[in-house]
């Protein structure tokens, strides 16, 4: 890849290290389908497809000051992208390996139980739901923590069955996002915690 | 043997013809330490290799966006609300309107007062706008469109005009070339909307209060029609027969290609946005060529401007929803008052916060006004058909 960014381009990634979120919401709108579609036919899976095309994005706004600088931005989005899918696979493998092991040992295996003795994940867990709107924290505890289905925290929160799914999907993001940015190094665990019980 | 065994499913695929099992192996084989170099190529390929056929839905693209600002925000200024509804698949964008959608609400800022609920009872009770509208024939006779009755409407000459049930015009020649002549014209009301297939294959969708004039056949040189409010083409291709949109002073020219033309009076700007192809917009001696992606602002001393649009803010409402995108709430009221026909006051000074968001246009217009009021930037007051505008 030699194409260096057009001078449009270089405008739009200016104004994005600027923190301006209108560009932002350009830049994303323009790589969005390619990335979703290639990581959905990779991973056959809509849900990680998001998750994926989430990730990339969040590194982008992380990491948007360095964007004019870029030679090639694509190229580095590109790789953003492939890591985070190669992870994505690694991880998904991993973990049927070992459920597959637990089935076969008989084992229950809690497939997120191990992951909150992580004490500093733990903790930065709970600074991103504390960080929640108080409406979707509240979703968050009563189904997360409190084990409620859907029906019984729409019902205690006398909201619709379909509210409750989308203030928990939005928690479960921005949560997601959170942790992600803290723990730049461990995408993995933030990986298996997010990826069971839920969809 | 296994490595090119991989390349092979991952071409698969790529070209979505890989069985589940097939997509179960390759996961496998991907997942091996020893490739990881052939598939960390492999991968990168597949990104750069530009593929747009499957996008995310509107809503969760929104949600992703919240998610990310959340997380790095920038400056606390501008307001974010956001709902979700399943995306419309483009085909059903008629009858979009019809469905129940489900419609979640997000909450950004943290303090909320809790509200009486507004407007409950009520004589004309406020409903969303839905299929609606009006044909003027060329001799002035009139026919009321909705959704209940389907099949022929009128016929102009050799042309028959006939609707479907959901909300859909279309003209077409009978065999018999006698020449029609001649003018329609289709007018929707506040609450209305309206598409129609004009007699060269052209689709038309009209939002509220809108109206649209057009030849019953159109003639050698060009297919003009005239435009007031709001409409979304999609225009059939014909290099012969340009295609003339003429709104308030402006003509926006093209061969074939997909646009919205916002041509408001009371929005001040006339804007025309572009998602395919291109068009040449045209004011007395001014002329800008769009690109897709772009829109161009026409305000009323006759001047152009070009800006990189939100394509999908710019049709929502084909679609079926509203989206709001850093939009002021005099625009936004503005949307709100033509779909629901209720008139609007603003009482105070009128926030200058920007609010983005999505919410459905089949839904109560409560809960649009309440998804607004969670951002605490506005609040409402429902009286019979008019909605005060409070900070």
């Amino acid at each position: 890849m030699k194409t260096r960014n057009s001078n449009d381009d270089l405008s739009l990634l200016t104004s994005v290290a600027s923190g301006d979120e209108q560009s932002f919401r350009l830049l994303f709108d323009k790589h969005r389908a390619n990335i979703y579609t290639t990581a959905l036919r990779i991973t056959a899976n809509e849900w990680t497809a998001e998750e994926i095309l989430q990730d990339t994005f969040l590194k982008v706004w992380i990491n948007r000051e360095i964007l004019p600088d870029l030679e090639n931005f694509m190229g580095w989005l590109y790789t953003i992208a492939r890591n985070l899918t190669y992870n994505s696979i690694k991880q998904a493998q991993n973990e049927k390996k070992k459920l597959l092991l637990a089935a076969k040992e008989s084992i229950y295996y809690p497939p997120t139980d191990y992951l909150t003795q992580d004490k500093e994940f733990e903790h930065i867990l709970r600074q991103a739901i504390e960080r929640l709107p108080p409406k979707q924290k509240l979703t968050y505890q009563l189904i997360k923590e409190q084990e409620m289905k859907r029906d019984e925290a729409a019902l205690a929160l006398n909201v619709s069955p379909e509210t409750v799914k989308w203030n928990l999907d939005q928690a479960m993001r921005s949560v997601r996002a959170f942790c992600m940015a803290q723990l730049k190094d461990a995408p993995l665990i933030i990986g298996l915690y997010f990826s069971s019980k839920y969809f | 043997m296994n490595v090119t065994r991989l390349e092979y499913l991952f071409e698969l695929s790529m070209n979505q013809k890989a069985t589940p099992e097939q997509m179960e192996e390759m996961s496998y084989l991907m997942a091996l330490s020893e490739h990881e170099e052939l598939v960390k190529v492999l991968l990168f390929k597949a990104y750069q290799t530009p593929k747009t056929e499957v996008d995310i839905d509107p809503g969760k693209s929104e949600a992703i966006l919240q998610a990310i600002y959340q997380v790095a925000p920038v400056s606390k200024k501008s307001v974010k609300l956001s709902s979700i509804k399943p995306f419309l698949p483009q085909a059903s964008v008629a009858a979009a309107v019809l469905f129940c959608l489900t419609i979640g609400i997000l909450f950004f800022t943290p303090k909320r007062e809790e509200l009486p609920q507004t407007a409950i009872q009520h004589k004309h009770p406020i409903v969303s706008g839905g299929n609606k509208a009006m044909l003027i024939l060329a001799d002035g006779s009139k026919v009321v469109l909705d959704d209940k009755h389907t099949g022929k409407v009128a016929s102009q000459g050799s042309v028959l005009i006939t609707k479907t049930a959901n909300g859909q015009l279309t003209y077409s020649h009978a065999a018999s070339a006698v020449p029609a002549d001649g003018d329609n014209i289709i007018e929707t009301p506040r609450g209305g909307q309206y598409q129609v297939t004009l007699p060269d294959g052209t689709e038309v969708w009209l939002n509220a209060a809108s109206r649209l004039k057009y030849p019953v056949a159109f003639k050698a040189g060009e297919r003009r029609v005239e435009l007031q409010g709001e409409a979304y083409f999609e225009v059939a291709k014909n290099k012969k027969l340009p295609f003339r949109v003429v709104s308030n002073g402006q003509t926006v020219e093209v061969l074939g290609t997909h646009f919205n033309i916002n041509s408001y009076k009371e929005e001040g700007l006339q804007r025309t946005t572009l998602l395919e192809g291109s068009v040449r917009v045209l004011v007395l001696k001014n002329m800008v060529l769009l690109k897709p992606g772009q829109q161009a602002e026409v305000s009323k001393n006759e001047s152009i401007a070009i800006t990189e649009a939100n394509t999908e803010a710019a049709i929502a409402w084909k679609n079926g929803y509203f989206r709001f995108d850093h939009e002021g709430i005099e625009s936004i009221m503005s949307k709100i008052s033509r779909w629901y026909d209720v008139s609007v006051e603003f009482k105070g000074k009128i926030t200058e916060e920007k609010f983005s968001g999505t919410s459905s246009r089949a839904k109560n217009i409560n809960q649009v006004l309440e998804m607004l009021e969670e951002t605490n930037a506005v609040h409402f007051k429902i009286e019979g058909r008019r909605i005060l505008v409070m900070k």
